[in-house]
């Protein structure tokens, strides 16, 4: 589904945006770049033209993209690589201060502590949908940019 | 991989122990050699002899929290392992588990706890300990810790060599990183049953029992922070520390079975379980970190492999 009104719900565990290529960037040499992103256990890809797919099985903490389960990349016309990555992990985030505060409704002895965790869960949903794209983008434009022997 | 494991040789001689450094100036230096020291000193001291209206269960629980975050901090000042820096979705997923500890466990623990049955049990047969209550306010203190850490060792050694405990034990050691929230992280039935103690048995000051909390937390704090300190040699001979405990969680399964106490390492040096000895790799099934619905799952594996329910991870098999 890609409703407008769709999006604005998906927007929740969803990531989307693009990173400009440099001149004479084709989809090859792209996606040799960033396949180490992707060269991490539990991480299956494939790949159809100018499109890459993903997803993720259980990845380590390690994994630079391990907030995101799966998703597609693709470049377009050789000027930008585009995205559109789900992340379970901001989903469930975003649903936590919601289970907290019921905690603290039916849990004697927790109306603080719940209140509390209800809480920290807000800013971290709000830190993490901020702080997330950025970090993804930064890798992939760090990525596209990292002067290297490239083969494709 | 140990050295243990590498070289069947057991851990290190602590007294000849080189262990990389803090890296950084001379203040930094005396920071993090001094640190841990200085907290627990602190500790002692104030639950000794802070006022009573400061001697309360809300200081305990403020104390507890700014320790932890000034830990966090640390984390970042002197790092241990960058390939344990801590990330969003591992913080989130770690506080995910101290809102369950603080919340639901807490609650559990309270009601069907050890506590409870041990009020039950010195209700059924009229037992009165109050005189536990005179003894000196620092051995009260202290066996207040010991007896918990003590029944905490062999509740953990049984996790790591009886097949049904490990299995709600297991969920901790899938963990691929170290970090200073990471204690919490496990199903919650573990996070239960680690809990037991016997100390309820003594009717010790409650002014105690907050001491021995705020001074264990002085001690085991550090055992999952991903924090380099120059911990000095008499600190890892009596208490648990991220060395040993780093070496506890390593890859391959045999190494985990050492270093079982949680604040006491000596406890371990008694029994013959201590190995001096760290590690970088942490985790099981080669690195695979759990997901939170694996980890709620995995202690009832035993009916999943009755039931057509999916997906069924292998467990690795405690002797």
């Amino acid at each position: 589904m890609s409703s407008p009104a769709w999006r604005v719900i998906d927007w929740i565990w969803r990531v989307r945006g693009g990173v400009g290529l440099y001149p004479g960037q084709t989809a090859d040499e792209v996606f040799a770049r960033i396949d180490p992103l992707f060269d991490t256990t539990g991480t299956t890809t494939r790949r159809e033209g100018d499109t890459l797919t993903f997803r993720k099985r259980d990845p380590a903490a390690q994994d630079p993209l391990a907030i995101y389960d799966h998703g597609v990349l693709r470049v377009i016309d050789g000027r930008s690589l585009t995205y559109d990555l789900s992340s379970r992990a901001l989903g469930f985030c975003f649903v936590l201060p919601a289970l907290f505060a019921a905690i603290s409704q039916v849990i004697d002895g927790a109306q603080i502590s719940g209140k509390v965790f209800s809480g920290i869960f807000v800013a971290l949903y709000i830190g993490g949908r901020i702080l997330e794209p950025r970090l993804l983008a930064g890798r992939l434009a760090r990525r596209l940019a990292e002067p290297q022997e490239v083969t494709a | 991989m140990t050295q243990a494991a590498a070289t069947g040789t057991i851990g290190h001689d602590l007294a000849t122990w080189q262990r990389p450094r803090v890296t950084g100036g001379p203040f930094k230096q005396m920071f993090f050699t001094w640190f841990q020291p200085v907290v627990l000193l602190a500790m002692i001291a104030f639950w000794t002899f802070a006022p009573d209206r400061y001697a309360t269960f809300a200081w305990a629980v403020g104390i507890g929290i700014a320790l932890r975050l000034i830990c966090l901090v640390l984390e970042w000042v002197s790092q241990r392992h960058a390939s344990w820096q801590l990330t969003w979705k591992e913080l989130t997923t770690d506080l995910f588990y101290v809102g369950i500890s603080y919340t639901l466990v807490k609650y559990a623990g309270k009601h069907i706890g050890s506590d409870a049955a041990i009020d039950a049990i010195k209700h059924s047969f009229n037992l009165h300990t109050a005189w536990a209550g005179h003894w000196p306010f620092l051995l009260q203190v202290f066996l207040t810790m010991f007896l918990f850490d003590f029944g905490q060792y062999w509740m953990h050694r049984a996790m790591h060599n009886w097949h049904p405990l490990w299995l709600t034990h297991a969920p901790h050691h899938f963990i691929t990183q170290l970090n200073v929230f990471k204690g919490a992280v496990g199903n919650p039935v573990e996070l239960f049953l680690i809990g037991l103690g016997l100390g309820g048995f003594f009717d010790f000051l409650p002014r105690a029992a907050l001491a021995a909390g705020g001074i264990s937390l002085a001690i085991d704090v550090y055992n999952h922070a991903n924090i380099r300190f120059n911990t000095p040699r008499w600190w890892l001979y009596l208490f648990n520390s991220i060395e040993h405990h780093s070496l506890h969680h390593s890859q391959d399964y045999d190494s985990t079975r050492c270093n079982y106490a949680g604040t006491f390492i000596f406890i371990d040096r008694l029994f013959g379980t201590c190995i001096d000895d760290e590690s970088e790799l942490v985790g099981q099934e080669g690195g695979r970190r759990m997901s939170i619905r694996e980890q709620m799952l995995y202690p009832f594996l035993p009916l999943r492999r009755l039931l057509p329910l999916g997906h069924d991870p292998q467990a690795v098999p405690a002797e």
